[in-house]
């Protein structure tokens, strides 16, 4: 599935990077997001509570942020596994100055298996959509508060 | 002799526990001290293992042992094939009951949990951490012999599982043809959806190492067989139990990894474990029917004699093979590609193909549908290319009346038909001329009305076992029957067919009932049991009543003769003058005298006075093995509309002429009919699999599975003619499958006249609205109808 999109934020793209590179912000802004632990090699151990239709369920993987140019960009990579199988996500992030503060654009790819993918596929387009716009709303709040 | 319930609509005596709640499946067994087993399957189409770890599951309530791939391997054997067809170059790859380093479709299974309830062991499945690393995968048949797709076997290094070849060499009539017409065809994959999911409950007890398995099967003692091998437990300590099973439609033949597993697990712990697969399992982990790519030439004259047919086909196996599965793409199908016309050249060539899916095995009609859609298909396609009607085709083509017995190109001797008789009954029910001129009137009006023939015959009655042999099958295809007349002339049947919602204990009834002149009340019908009935093949390929209902009929005519015997010492006359009919036995001439079947079984019970030789007692087994399948035919009509705007497919009537010999119960045969027409106009235009270039199951459950719904369907029309088979005892030919066969390409070729105007020739099933709006716009975007 193809994950693409948007979303301006009043924040400098400092501001915005740093926020998004935050694990504590980000399991307050992460719809689901339940932990983010750094592990030794840079690489932090996620927990995601997900439901998408019947599958419901705690997801427990790794997430990394690689290729990181400061306050430019970075790729998300994602692998998680729970009770509907897995959920693969590889996420280019970028943050681009743009009036009034920062373009955020993300594009890439998740692959999701087992049951969530022979049950929710035809959802997770809208589903993911929603999240995403959850998420920017709250990286929004936070970025006013800073 | 006289026939009181032969023919008769008897109401299903099963029906009496199945609506009052009081039926047995698996599930609903109980036992004192039982564990449940749940199965974790593989998310991933195709992966390395790298680890599995088992502890935090093991840890979780209720839980009392996790068993992975490694644990088992060493105790059980692989889950085999139990058909390999001759000269098809069967690579045989070895499937373990839980994978032990790699997987290679989404469902296979790579853990057993069991626990003391059916929640704790489904909540500690999702606490084994397997360390996957996902491999490419590939779903596609055709894509999967291309040498850049990923391998599965290394076993089978091109992905090919078989590659077969039948028939006589037909280049030469093709290179001479008038007319050739070529199509390719999908016929997609289907997930078989039985109203009941499997189950699987087992008890072992380890003083006397016997094993009694409640399965949801519809053939026990094919289940006995293999498990016995798998498991290493004799066949004689081995006790499978099929009581009540909520329909199979073939996907309950095959013996599986999950009913091997609860298996072992009830040994290895010494309770009774009872597995039960949920709705969104089934999608991934039964086996699957059809998904064929194919190929089709005919050639034939400009007047409309076909000549020649040919068929190329790449069939998909799944990951592994099911125990029937390398059968139903090859014998089932190959062998009666021609269809139920005279054509004297024909061949097939069937490259079936291992893939990163659920494997495929028997679904209802298993390889006739196939090739019954592609003959009545591509008949319909030369029809147009000619200007023929199709109809008038059909007639020139069927092979007639004086034509049988009928030696088809593969050598394959069709038993009894009218083929005419059938197509002449739908014409004359229909009026199908004006059905015609309803259709040109419509046209004008911008209305699309379609009509679509399938004049079809199946070989069923499986089958004599000489040819089970020969064609690969690893078993025998006769029936056996028990007839077990108790002191006060009650009767005991038992029969090695399975039946499975077929109706059997009613029809099977009515035919004791008959042969012996007891009433039906007085008989029980018991199957599905290894330790009751001695032995017996199954229930598949519609052959219960064709070859278990001979056996039965061959066992009643013992009795009566046994009978007879003793009757005749009670009435002081000769045996040779003695009189029977409907139970009754009497001296010829003197019916009054007459001495009943029941007083005759108590005599020979109580032995106090039998004929000299005569043993007491009255119990009598047959075993039938057929002389040849049994080839049931006619003709099926699909009436459509197509709403141009919507590209939406509307059954306006369905006709099914059909001939299965003489009718032992009309109204089993019509629900026969209902069911396997409704299946069929389900692949035609709703149901499908679809796997994502991943190898993903994406339409894995009914929200995305489009199962045909009652509303869908306008009331289903009935007809039938009687012509026996002529080696069956009963006549009988076999009905579970005829609507499943014929009616997909009755529909098709409906909604393909329909849409003729726009130019549309061929459009891949399913026939839902967005594909039919899609050719329509295309067909609009070149100038729209003709």
């Amino acid at each position: 599935m193809e994950l693409k999109g948007r979303k301006v934020i009043e924040a400098s793209p400092e501001v915005c990077f740093r926020l998004l590179r935050d694990p504590d912000v980000l399991v307050r802004t992460m719809p689901g997001l339940k932990e983010l632990e750094p592990q030794e090699d840079g690489t932090y151990r996620a927990v995601m509570e997900m439901g998408v239709g019947a599958i419901k369920g705690r997801y427990a993987g790794r997430l990394s942020m690689e290729d990181v140019v400061d306050n430019t960009s970075y790729r998300l990579v994602m692998d998680g596994q729970g009770p509907g199988g897995f959920v693969n996500v590889n996420l280019m992030v970028q943050f681009n100055s743009q009036e009034p503060g920062c373009e955020i654009q993300y594009e890439g790819e998740a692959k999701v298996g087992g049951t969530v993918a022979g049950v929710g596929q035809r959802m997770l387009g809208g589903v993911s959509t929603f999240i995403m716009n959850q998420f920017f709303d709250k990286v929004a709040k936070e970025a006013q508060q800073q | 002799m006289s026939r009181k319930l032969w023919g008769e609509n008897v109401a299903r005596r099963e029906d009496i526990r199945l609506v009052q709640g009081q039926g047995q499946f698996t599930d609903d067994r109980v036992l004192p001290g039982m564990l449940y087993a749940a199965i974790l399957r593989s998310p991933h189409a195709h992966a390395k293992i790298r680890q599995i770890d088992v502890a935090s599951a093991q840890k979780m309530p209720g839980v009392i042992k996790v068993y992975t791939g490694s644990m088992v391997s060493g105790h059980l054997g692989t889950i085999p094939t139990a058909w390999i067809p001759p000269d098809s170059q069967l690579k045989m790859v070895p499937h373990p009951p839980l994978a032990v380093d790699r997987v290679r479709y989404v469902g296979e299974a790579v853990a057993l949990v069991v626990a003391q309830d059916p929640y704790q062991a489904e909540e500690a499945l999702y606490r084994i951490l397997v360390d996957y690393e996902p491999l490419p995968a590939i779903s596609d048949p055709v894509q999967a012999l291309e040498s850049s797709s990923p391998r599965l076997h290394e076993e089978a290094p091109e992905n090919v599982a078989l590659h077969w070849k039948v028939g006589t060499d037909t280049d030469e009539v093709f290179s001479g043809a008038d007319v050739v017409v070529r199509q390719t065809f999908r016929q997609q994959r289907l997930i078989p959806n039985p109203m009941e999911p499997r189950s699987a409950l087992v008890q072992y007890n380890s003083a006397t190492g016997d094993m009694t398995a409640w399965l949801t099967t519809q053939n026990p003692h094919i289940h006995r067989f293999l498990m016995s091998g798998i498991l290493g437990i004799p066949e004689h300590k081995l006790r499978v139990i099929a009581q009540d099973v909520g329909g199979g439609f073939g996907s309950k033949i095959a013996c599986y990894a999950d009913e091997v597993l609860t298996a072992f697990a009830a040994r290895d712990l010494m309770r009774p474990v009872k597995w039960t697969e949920s709705r969104s399992e089934h999608f991934v982990a039964t086996t699957h029917g059809r998904d064929h790519y194919d190929e089709v030439e005919l050639a034939g004259t400009k007047a409309g004699r076909v000549l020649a047919v040919r068929v190329k086909t790449y069939a998909n196996m799944g990951a592994y093979l099911s125990t029937a599965g390398p059968g139903v793409p090859t014998i089932l199908f190959g062998l009666i590609v021609n269809g139920a016309y005279d054509i004297a050249q024909a061949s097939a060539e069937v490259y079936g193909v291992f893939t990163n899916t659920t494997p495929v095995d028997a679904y209802r009609g298993a390889g006739r549908p196939e090739a019954t859609f592609l003959i009545e298909r591509i008949m319909d396609v030369y029809a147009r290319e000619i200007g023929m009607d199709p109809v008038e085709l059909r007639r020139i083509n069927l092979i007639k009346k004086e034509q049988f017995p009928y030696t088809n190109p593969f050598g394959i001797v069709y038993d009894s038909g009218d083929y005419h008789q059938t197509l002449d009954l739908a014409l004359k029910t229909l009026d199908y001329a004006s059905l015609r001129q309803e259709r040109e009137a419509l046209r004008r009006q911008h209305k699309y009305m379609g009509v679509g023939f399938s004049t079809y015959v199946e070989m069923c009655g499986l089958g004599p076992s000489q040819v089970a042999g020969a064609v690969g099958f690893q078993g025998g295809l006769w029936e056996s029957a028990t007839i077990r007349l108790h002191p006060t002339g009650k009767a005991t049947v038992l029969t090695g067919a399975s039946p499975h919602g077929q109706g059997e204990e009613t029809t099977f009834g009515q035919i004791v009932a008959d042969r012996l002149g007891i009433p039906l009340e007085d008989i029980d019908v018991v199957h599905g049991d290894t330790d009751r009935v001695s032995m017996g093949w199954g229930t598949y390929g519609s052959r219960s009543t064709a070859v278990g209902g001979g056996a039965l009929a061959k066992a009643a005519d013992r009795i009566v003769e046994k009978a007879k015997i003793i009757a005749a010492h009670m009435l002081e006359v000769p045996v040779g003058a003695v009189q029977y009919d409907a139970g009754q036995f009497y001296p010829e001439g003197s019916r009054e005298r007459a001495v009943g079947i029941q007083d005759v079984t108590l005599q020979a019970h109580l032995g106090w006075n039998l004929p000299e030789g005569v043993e007491p007692g009255m119990e009598v087994s047959a075993f039938y093995d057929p002389t040849n399948f049994t080839y049931p035919f006619g003709t099926h009509v699909a009436v459509v509309s197509v709403d141009p705007d919507t590209g939406e497919v509307k059954l306006l009537r369905y006709l099914a002429v059909d001939d299965c010999g003489p009718a032992i119960n009309p109204m089993i045969v019509e629900g026969q009919v209902h069911g396997g027409v409704v299946q069929g106009v389900g692949q035609a235009l709703y149901e499908g699999a679809v796997y994502d270039g991943d190898g993903q199951l994406v339409s894995g459950s009914f929200m995305d599975y489009a199962m045909p719904k009652a509303r869908f369907f306008p009331r289903l029309e009935t007809q039938r003619t009687e012509t026996p088979s002529p080696h069956n005892p009963l006549g009988v030919k076999g009905v579970g499958e005829t609507g499943t066969i014929a009616s997909t390409p009755a529909v098709v070729n409906a909604v393909m006249d329909a849409l003729s105007s726009f130019g549309v020739v061929n459009l891949d099933m399913p026939l839902t609205p967005p594909k039919v709006w899609q050719a329509i716009q295309t067909s609009m975007a070149k100038g729209g109808p003709s």
